[in-house]
């Protein structure tokens, strides 16, 4: 990586040695993986391609909480997002604060899983894996946190499942209800007129990868496309800043395809429909009604997020039948308030705060 | 879902442009104009893809790719199965069927490991 300093050196000689520094560092970052997901974990269950880890604990066990808390990533990335890199790791950070912390890692699915769909995600692949996660901990109490998708898992599971022992549930970036539709640039891009879901699962069998993250990059084109790319070229002399855009770049870089009907069930009953928050929604044959959620609950809201904008977040706590309920707003992104360089002293620490008296 | 929205890293405090050297302040002139250029499109941008307009010709895109490319997908997909069946082995099909019964498998497995696992005594209990 480069070190050196522009202005700190005058002679030619240097600044052909900065330059060729600088390139290296351009085609490393660019074109190799970032080591991310390093923190110490153990797999303690698999079912088909998902895979339920326990981190290592690193505090005294008199000093934990004695609550697991079960972390659910959307199905369409990497769940690495969560333990980026040492030092800028959400994953770490908790494992730190005591708790007794699992992944469920949603794998890649194959042609074989197209047709998974949100009831098998919810009651086949969660249930099983909170039955581990208890049996591991030996808590029959625990709690959830659901990151954008896997908010409207956790969320479904929450309403179909109240007395399963879940007792925190936290939704970060939940994109729950899609009633204003002209705030949701997605939700327009995936109207009916326009785009024909059935035509694409069919030729595909899955939604490709490339295609959703071509969706979300497109609802920022400049800043993603190029401007992330600049500030790249303008920060090569900044090791810190480099190593953290290219463990960025490894996560962003490494979509997965998302099982065909279950994308079908997103765009139609919940993008187009709006039936989890209608209350029309049905999961193998059971009504998903959010007033029957009891768990306490926390719902973290980017203010700047254009993929879930707060709008479909909000909702939620006035149809929930919990009494213990807290919302609050943070500042940026999507994934820039768990993952971006201000979370280990925003995002984090507030929700350990909620989190932590509640799982004692 | 992702973007890139966090991918910059933070603001640089060090290594910055000497501003007495003609050439550095030259270049910092130009990055000025470049980043407010590249704000202003930006905003454009963002606000042009959350259009009806943008919406019906992305999906136009998508819809005329599928549309093309569907006889020549259709044309490998039987042509690799027919092969298969003659060489007679297992097809696409065949093998999608095998991994949803193992996965079914797994399943039933699961729920049976799941009643015989003896419970992990909670955390401070005494063990016997």
């Amino acid at each position: 990586m480069a070190q050196s300093k522009p202005s700190e050196r005058g002679g030619l000689g240097d600044k052909v040695k900065n330059m060729m520094d600088r390139t290296k560092t351009l085609l490393r970052v660019t074109t190799t993986k970032a080591p991310i997901a390093q923190t110490p974990k153990e797999l303690i269950w698999a079912l088909n391609k998902a895979k339920l880890y326990r981190y290592t604990p690193v505090v005294p066990p008199e000093k934990r909480h004695p609550m697991p808390l079960l972390l659910v990533f959307a199905l369409m990335n990497r769940s690495s997002i969560l333990d980026l890199r040492p030092g800028n790791s959400f994953v770490e950070y908790m494992v730190r604060q005591g708790y007794d912390l699992y992944l469920l890692d949603w794998g890649v699915p194959g042609p074989e899983d197209k047709n998974l769909k949100l009831e098998d995600y919810v009651l086949e692949y969660m249930r099983r894996a909170i039955r581990k996660m208890k049996a591991v901990s030996g808590s029959d109490s625990f709690s959830l946190l659901g990151w954008c998708i896997g908010a409207i898992l956790t969320t479904v599971y929450a309403a179909l499942r109240p007395a399963s022992g879940l007792k925190n549930l936290i939704l970060l970036t939940a994109p729950l209800d899609f009633s204003n539709r002209d705030a949701i640039t997605l939700a327009r891009m995936t109207d009916e007129r326009y785009f024909d879901v059935d035509k694409v699962i069919s030729a595909y069998g899955n939604m490709p990868g490339e295609l959703m993250d071509y969706g979300a990059k497109a609802l920022k084109p400049v800043e993603n496309f190029l401007g992330s790319y600049l500030r790249l070229l303008d920060n090569l002399d900044k090791p810190k800043v480099v190593e953290g855009w290219h463990a960025m770049n490894t996560w962003v870089n490494d979509g997965i395809p998302i099982a065909g009907a279950f994308y079908r069930e997103l765009i139609t009953d919940l993008y187009r429909q709006n039936r989890l928050i209608n209350g029309t929604l049905s999961v193998r044959g059971e009504k998903v009604d959010l007033s029957q959620i009891r768990a306490n609950l926390l719902v973290v809201i980017a203010e700047d997020d254009h993929i879930t904008p707060p709008c479909q977040s909000e909702t939620v706590v006035t149809k929930v039948g919990s009494e213990d309920k807290t919302l609050i707003r943070v500042p940026g992104g999507h994934i820039g308030i768990m993952a971006g360089s201000g979370a280990v002293k925003g995002t984090w620490p507030q929700i350990n705060a909620w989190l932590g008296p509640r799982s004692d | 879902m992702k973007s890139t929205e966090q991918h910059n890293g933070s603001p640089a405090s060090d290594g910055g442009p000497d501003a007495s050297n003609p050439f550095d302040a030259a270049f910092d002139a130009f990055k000025k104009m470049r980043d407010s250029g590249l704000e202003s499109w930006a905003k454009v941008m963002t606000q042009w893809v959350n259009t009806d307009a943008y919406a019906k010709s992305s999906g136009a895109v998508i819809d005329w790719y599928l549309t093309a490319t569907a006889p020549f997908r259709q044309l490998v997909q039987k042509t690799a199965e027919q092969t298969l069946i003659q060489l007679n082995m297992p097809t696409r099909g065949d093998v999608i069927n095998v991994a949803e019964r193992l996965t079914h498998i797994e399943m039933a497995l699961d729920d049976l490991a799941a009643n015989l696992e003896p419970r992990r005594p909670p955390r401070g209990a005494k063990e016997s």
